[in-house]
């Protein structure tokens, strides 16, 4: 299966301190794969590597066979980044923040057309919140803007779907249900899905493939191989970071 | 009383007033969305004091007030960006000491200026009846071009208030979104000080935003409101301010401050 993206011995280091270290990997199309880590283990970096808005200082990137800093705003690749506290009183209506993904591309000087809409009601319909279309974001329970925001990751129609902590403020039957859609997502289009988690048992149960990422990869492949020891290796301390003696 | 309007209507200073008003209230509250949305309000108090530095320089070098305060408010928007941006000060801190530094360079440009300066409250406290004919194309012309400007990034504004990490990831340029809407502000800022002066041009600024925020959770009614509320204080300010003979910078402002405060109290019934 071709590589929808190409990770090749990737570092960064920031202050001093290594980010990344030699991360190699790849991903075959219509993957739905997880990536677990302590915090501060560059997960969050890696995802703004492969979105192209951070350069690493060593290796090779290819996302969909491109650099992914030359893509400019049209890359076929959706994002849903961490959840955050926005003002709950902004005045998007859940169609307005899903409208928003289409901006890129719409480009500048231009208003959104009847397609652009139609695409908008499409999305939400995907993600099973068609009905909400109208509601202001800040009235919908944490689950339901999470749905909102893959449905705006997924308007432009993206072959790619990044997430990062995507149940993170879910309650659990909100994360079951949030899984559940990106693995209907994956079954029902060719997306390649990248989440990452700190919920090893929901990544462990629901994903193709896992990743182990603290600064360097500890584990790559499917969850039957991931066991007790790599995982407790993965969050131990990492060496750059132990106490000295 | 309706002799009194058509009085006020028929003299030529009132007529450039509410025009020049009409067009700067308009333009405010246009931006004032965007302030209240991005939460820039601080920055747009650093960005007029900003301002005063710079017509108080002119004063000194006997050079255009407005040309000066506009370079200088540019500036300082320019360099409050640039340090908060680099992320090791954070935006507040980067204006409080802009801010302050501004309003030092100020008093330290009077304290050196011979003789009086007493045309100087025209600025702090606006003198809008005292537009002159010549200076009317200029202040229509300047928040016209804010206005069309405002107007056309309006989507890449709106994405940018709402979530900047997601719209740079969408492919928005946000640094020049970010810089563009800090020198927008800016000239703003020092075309309307001739309206209420740089004291109170953070009402013109702030509040019509904040009563239309009260009142609607759709975008597109959210900025017809605010401009609605916007005009609506200063056609009333300045209508008020004649009737009553005050000033009509405090009275466009205490205007605003009623509609706001009216929107505040009906929305708590609302909720």
């Amino acid at each position: 299966m071709p590589a929808v993206i190409e990770v090749d011995g990737v570092g960064l280091r920031r202050d001093g301190r290594t980010v990344l270290q030699e991360v190699s990997f790849r991903i075959a199309e219509h993957e739905l794969v997880g990536v677990i880590g302590p915090n501060g283990g560059g997960k969050t970096t890696l995802l703004q590597i492969l979105l192209g808005v951070t350069r690493p200082d060593a290796g090779r990137v290819r996302v969909l066979g491109r650099d992914p800093r030359d893509a400019n705003g049209r890359r076929p690749i959706g994002y849903v980044a961490q959840a955050k506290n926005f003002d709950r009183g902004f005045p998007a209506r859940a169609k307005d923040v899903v409208m928003m993904g289409n901006f890129g591309q719409i480009g500048l000087f231009r208003f959104p057309a009847a397609r652009d809409k139609a695409r908008v009601i499409a999305a939400l319909a995907r993600v099973g919140m068609r009905d909400r279309a109208d509601r202001p974001i800040g009235k919908l329970s944490g689950g339901e803007q999470q749905r909102v925001f893959i449905a705006q990751a997924l308007v432009s129609e993206p072959r790619l779907l990044i997430l990062d902590e995507p149940t993170a403020g879910v309650d659990r039957e909100g994360e079951e249900s949030l899984i559940r859609l990106l693995q209907e997502l994956k079954a029902r289009s060719e997306l390649t899905i990248l989440m990452v988690s700190h919920n090893v048992s929901l990544i462990r149960a629901h994903t193709d493939r896992i990743l182990c990422l603290n600064r360097e990869l500890y584990f790559t492949g499917p969850a039957e191989g991931l066991t007790d020891p790599i995982i407790t290796q993965t969050y131990h301390p990492h060496p750059e970071d132990a106490p000295r003696a | 009383m309706l002799d009194r309007l058509g009085e006020m209507l028929s003299l030529g200073f009132m007529q450039r007033a509410f025009l020049g008003g009409i067009m700067v209230g308009a333009t405010c509250a246009f931006l004032s969305v965007f302030v209240v949305l991005r939460r820039m309000a601080f920055v747009t108090q650093g960005v007029g004091h900003a301002a005063f530095g710079g017509v108080a320089l002119a004063v000194l070098l006997g050079l255009s007030p407005s040309w000066v305060g506009a370079s200088f408010a540019v500036a300082t928007a320019l360099a409050i960006g640039t340090v908060s941006r680099r992320r090791r000060v954070t935006e507040d801190v980067s204006i409080g000491i802009f801010l302050a530094v501004a309003m030092a360079l100020g008093i330290l440009f009077l304290g050196l200026k011979k003789g009086s300066t007493t045309n100087l409250f025209g600025y702090l406290f606006g003198s809008i009846l005292s537009i002159l004919p010549g200076e009317l194309p200029w202040m229509v012309g300047a928040t016209a071009l804010v206005f069309v400007l405002l107007l056309a990034f309006v989507k890449e504004l709106y994405f940018f208030a709402f979530d900047e990490e997601m719209a740079r990831v969408n492919g928005l340029p946000v640094d020049a979104l970010y810089f563009g809407l800090l020198v927008v502000l800016a000239v703003t800022v020092v075309v309307s000080m001739k309206l209420v002066g740089v004291i109170l041009v953070t009402a013109l600024l702030i509040i019509p935003g904040a009563t239309a925020k009260l009142i609607t959770t759709n975008f597109g009614a959210l900025i017809t409101l605010s401009v609605a509320a916007g005009v609506a204080g200063v056609v009333a300010g300045l209508t008020g301010a004649y009737l009553l003979d005050i000033s009509p910078g405090a009275s466009i402002v205490l205007v605003l401050f009623g509609l706001f405060l009216v929107s505040f109290l009906t929305a708590g019934r609302r909720t």
